[in-house]
Order: C-alpha cells, then sequence, then structure tokens
C-alpha cells in the first residue's frame, strides 16, 4: 500500500515545477537543519560575544544572524528542490499587487524598521522624547514592525516604526550633561545683583549635583507686570535630572525667603475715578 | 567643657569589642553586637546615618585610607578637573614641576587574609566636591572638578581633605602657552598615606604638536616613597595616558 502510495506521489506538478517526494523531504531536512543552525550560532552568539558589545548592538546582531542563516537556507532548499519562481510570480503578480496595498503599512514599518536599525537614532537605555506625539521615556528597542519606549511611569509604549521613523526625536541623554532652566520673579523694590549672589551661593552649596563649570547662569529675562523674572540655568550630569530639577525652584524660593527677598505674586493698583 | 576630639589616623585598626572614630564632621562607630558580629554606624556631615552589620566571631581588621575623590555625591566619571588658583605660563621648550592640592575621599577597608574589601566610604569636605565639564556640552568630558591651590611642599595637604601631587608640565609646543587646568583620569593613579597626611601618583602633562593639531597629552608617573599605599577603592583600569584638545 506505501508503495502504491510513494509511487503516486513520487512526482508531482506545483505551478508549472516538477516535485518528487525525496527532494521534498531534502529540502524539509535542509530546512529543518537551518533553523537548527540558526538557533546553535544565535545562542553561540549571545553566550560569547553579546556580553562584550552594546546591548542593542548585540540585539541586532543576533537577529541579522538568526535571519540571515534561515534565508541561506531557504535558497538551499529551492535550488535543491528546482523550484522555479517565475511561475509562481507572473501567476501571482495582480494577488500581489492586491496584497500590497492591503499590507502597505506593514511592509513600511518593516522598511522603516530596518533604516532605523541601520541609523541608529538612540542607544537601547538612552531616555527619548518625541515632541510631536507628546511621548517621553526609556528606548527599548525596535522590532520587525514596531519601537518601544518605556514611558517615565513604568509602562511601554509601542510606536509603529513608520511613525518613529518620519517622528521628531530629542534624545535627552546622548551628551554627557544636560542643562535645566528655572524662573523665579523677585520685587522691583529689591536688588537684583544681590538676589543672584543668593541665588548662586545657595545653588552651589545645597546641590552638588549642579555643575560648577560650566557655572550655572542667571539672566534678566523679563520686566514683568509684578516682578522681575529671572531665568536660572544649571547644568547637571545626563542620568541626574531627578536629582536636579525638582528640587531646583524649591530651593531658590527658601534662599530668597531666608534673604528676606520678596517673591511677588501678581497685583493690580486700581484708580477709582470720581466726579468733580 | 567641651573635649576637644583627636581626628583618627589612617591606618590598620585592630577592633576586639569596640572602636570611634572621629574625622572631620563624620563620626564612626564599630561594637561588638553580640557573638556573631560587630555593628558599624557612620555619622556623615549632612546627618545621614549609615548602619551595616558585620559578622565575625573573632576580631576585625578595618583599614582606613584615603580613596580617589569619586564618588561623592555619586560615581558619575573617572576623570577628575583640577583648576589651579595661579595660570603657570611656560615658554617655547620649557618645563617644570610643582605641588598641587587635590582633594580626596576616605574609604573604610575590611581586611581579611590578605584581602582588603572595600566597606564604606565618606567625605569630610561634601561642599566642595562637584561636578564639571571639559570641553563643549556634546563631545565633552564629565569631571569631578575642583579648584585648587599651588603649595610648596609634599606635607602641604589638608588632613582629611585633601592630598599633595607634584605636576611636571612640558611645553614641546612652538610658542609659550599659559595652563590653569589639568584634566586626567585618576582612576591610574595611587594614594600613598603617612599617619594623616596623603600624597598622590605624580602627573606628566606635555604639550605637543601632531601636524597642525596642537593637544596636550597626560599620563601618570609612579610616586617613589616609604609611605603606606592606600587598597583601590574602584576596579584599576589600565589607561596609560589619554590626549585631549588645546583651548
Amino acid at each position: 500500500m506505501f508503495e502504491e502510495v510513494f509511487e503516486q506521489l513520487d512526482s508531482f506538478t506545483i505551478a508549472g515545477s516538477e516535485f518528487s517526494l525525496f527532494s521534498l523531504i531534502m529540502g524539509g531536512i535542509i530546512m529543518l537543519v537551518g533553523f537548527g543552525i540558526a538557533r546553535i550560532a544565535r545562542s553561540l552568539f549571545n553566550k560569547y560575544y553579546a556580553p562584550v558589545l552594546p546591548e542593542h548592538t548585540a540585539k541586532n546582531f543576533g537577529k541579522l544572524i538568526y535571519f540571515g542563516i534561515i534565508i541561506v537556507s531557504f535558497l538551499v532548499f529551492t535550488t535543491s528542490t528546482g523550484v522555479d519562481f517565475s511561475g509562481l510570480l507572473v501567476a501571482g503578480g495582480i494577488l500581489g499587487i492586491v496584497i500590497g496595498f492591503a499590507t502597505q503599512s506593514v511592509v513600511s514599518n518593516l522598511i522603516s524598521g530596518i533604516f532605523l536599525l541601520i541609523e541608529k537614532p538612540a542607544k537601547q537605555g538612552d531616555s527619548v522624547e518625541l515632541p510631536d506625539s507628546n511621548i517621553s521615556g526609556s528606548f527599548v528597542d525596535v522590532g520587525t514592525f514596531s519601537t518601544r519606549v518605556r514611558k517615565f511611569d513604568g509602562t511601554i509604549m509601542r510606536i509603529p516604526n513608520e511613525k518613529f521613523f518620519t517622528s521628531n526625536i530629542r534624545v535627552l541623554t546622548d551628551s554627557p550633561v544636560r542643562r535645566h532652566e528655572a524662573m523665579i520673579g523677585i520685587a522691583y523694590k529689591e536688588d537684583i545683583q544681590g538676589a543672584i549672589e543668593v541665588l548662586r551661593k545657595t545653588i552651589s552649596s545645597r546641590m552638588p549635583y549642579v555643575l560648577h563649570e560650566p557655572e550655572p547662569e542667571f539672566r534678566i529675562e523679563e520686566l514683568g507686570d509684578s516682578s522681575i523674572n529671572i531665568l536660572i540655568l544649571v547644568w547637571h550630569p545626563k542620568q541626574d535630572w531627578g536629582k536636579v530639577a525638582p528640587s531646583l525652584l524649591t530651593i531658590a524660593k527658601n534662599a530668597l525667603d531666608d534673604a528676606g527677598i520678596e517673591i511677588p505674586f501678581p497685583q493690580r493698583v486700581i484708580w477709582k475715578g470720581e466726579k468733580e | 567643657m567641651e573635649q576637644t576630639k583627636e581626628f583618627a589616623k589612617y591606618g590598620v585598626y585592630e577592633v576586639e569589642d569596640r572602636l570611634e572614630l572621629f574625622f572631620p564632621s563624620v563620626e564612626v562607630r564599630i561594637s561588638r553586637d553580640d557573638e556573631k558580629g560587630f555593628s558599624y554606624l557612620r555619622k556623615d556631615a549632612e546627618g545621614n546615618v549609615i548602619e551595616k552589620i558585620i559578622p565575625s566571631k573573632s576580631k576585625i581588621k578595618l583599614e582606613v585610607a584615603p580613596i580617589r575623590p569619586l564618588n561623592y555625591p555619586a560615581h558619575r566619571t573617572s576623570f577628575v578637573y583640577l583648576k589651579f588658583n595661579k595660570e603657570v605660563y611656560l615658554s617655547k621648550g620649557a618645563s617644570t614641576s610643582f605641588l598641587v592640592r587635590c582633594p580626596i575621599e576616605i574609604g573604610i577597608f575590611l581586611v581579611h587574609d590578605s584581602h582588603k574589601d572595600s566597606m564604606d566610604w565618606f567625605t569630610c569636605d561634601p561642599s566642595n566636591s562637584r561636578f564639571g565639564l571639559y570641553g563643549a556640552p556634546d563631545t565633552g568630558k564629565l569631571c569631578k572638578y575642583y579648584k585648587v591651590p599651588i603649595v610648596k611642599n609634599e606635607l602641604d595637604s589638608h588632613p582629611y581633605h585633601s592630598c599633595v601631587m607634584r605636576v611636571n608640565f612640558e611645553n614641546l609646543l612652538e610658542r609659550g602657552y599659559s595652563i590653569t587646568k589639568a584634566i586626567f583620569p585618576i582612576t591610574d593613579h595611587f594614594l600613598f598615606y603617612k599617619e594623616d597626611r596623603v600624597q598622590l601618583d605624580s602627573l606628566q602633562v606635555t604639550l605637543r604638536k601632531r601636524m597642525a593639531v596642537e593637544y596636550v597629552e597626560t599620563a601618570e608617573l609612579r610616586l617613589q616613597t616609604d609611605w603606606t599605599k592606600s587598597p583601590s577603592w574602584e576596579k584599576d583600569t589600565e589607561t596609560p595616558s589619554m590626549e585631549m584638545g588645546l583651548e
């Protein structure tokens, strides 16, 4: 009975290409061996080479090795079985156009992902901000179709690669230092230089993460309705935003309070007209 | 009448039951809790209290030693930026050598067999331990930043705050040059102590020109001394020298 089945299946035709059962079995073995080699190669790479490479690069190399071997296996499979794809291509031409339109965004995300891997706009762990989408967080990785960003509240945001690729991306931790700005107002009657000196001394003594070179900068930003507005600009190590930004205004306000310098609130002088 | 506390000297201490060490604005107290171990307590200049348990059935040995000033407020870099209080002018082909103060921190090491484990560290001068940037914000190097005086002899360090380092300058440029600062990876340098005085390996600073580019090359020079070598707090690095552009 088995002999009959083998005889019937010995040779058959698909899309104009003639196959034998033996060649199909060989093709299957080639693909299985290919998958096995790809997994072993990726494991060996992850064990011996990935630890010395940056995490992001190691992940991309791992994917390249894995999928590269699978593609080579597939090519060997098609060559050994003698598949002629020209017939399939002609037959599937119209279908291809239909599928192409339907999967436009999928392909677009795939291609954008490849470009993102080549361009590397950020490294794994970098703090990034997408101002157009109002997204900020820690860059996780670029996947096949989407990029993942861990927001500062701990949730993961999945962004389609195409959208990420075409967005304005602000990388917050690429430079060794960052600058933070804050504005504080003092009353018109106060001595500007005196107030700046108070702020300078307090920031210098109470904020260890603020850089002394470049020094904190103080600019009179505006003669406002109620106050003279002083813009404070301080530099800090890139990873220490949380140690500087949230406390800068508190420390500045307390310093001015301690020095008896008034921080005015908005006020209006109203003149009441009277009939003569 | 308040009793004046004598500050502790650097060195190895054997603790059988109790030990109290006083430093400027920092106190360290070690006492045997029970048969199983010791309790360790440190109160620092900012009022922070650190407590640890040291399991040991027998007496313990501690070494109090100066360490590189890289840990306060947080370890962010291996580089130190020393801004001199006076400018040094080097004419073409000239070389000179002088001593500068360089800040230190203090490390407590647990000594067992021939091994020294980093157990705790602190600074007695937190208000002068700050960061600075050498170069542009996008490409520059983050450093620990200190304004330091040029001093006259090796003993002119401030106990518990600073050590003394010899800096050798050599100008191989075709013009004179004013030097106001030294930036170098301090992890290449070792500290040596004697009682409460500390010295750091010397620094060689050479001003050179390669093609049309003028640059500074810095390298450490091992100190020849009979003072005790401090254990290293950080893992040692192998950076024999570094180069940077002239500003």
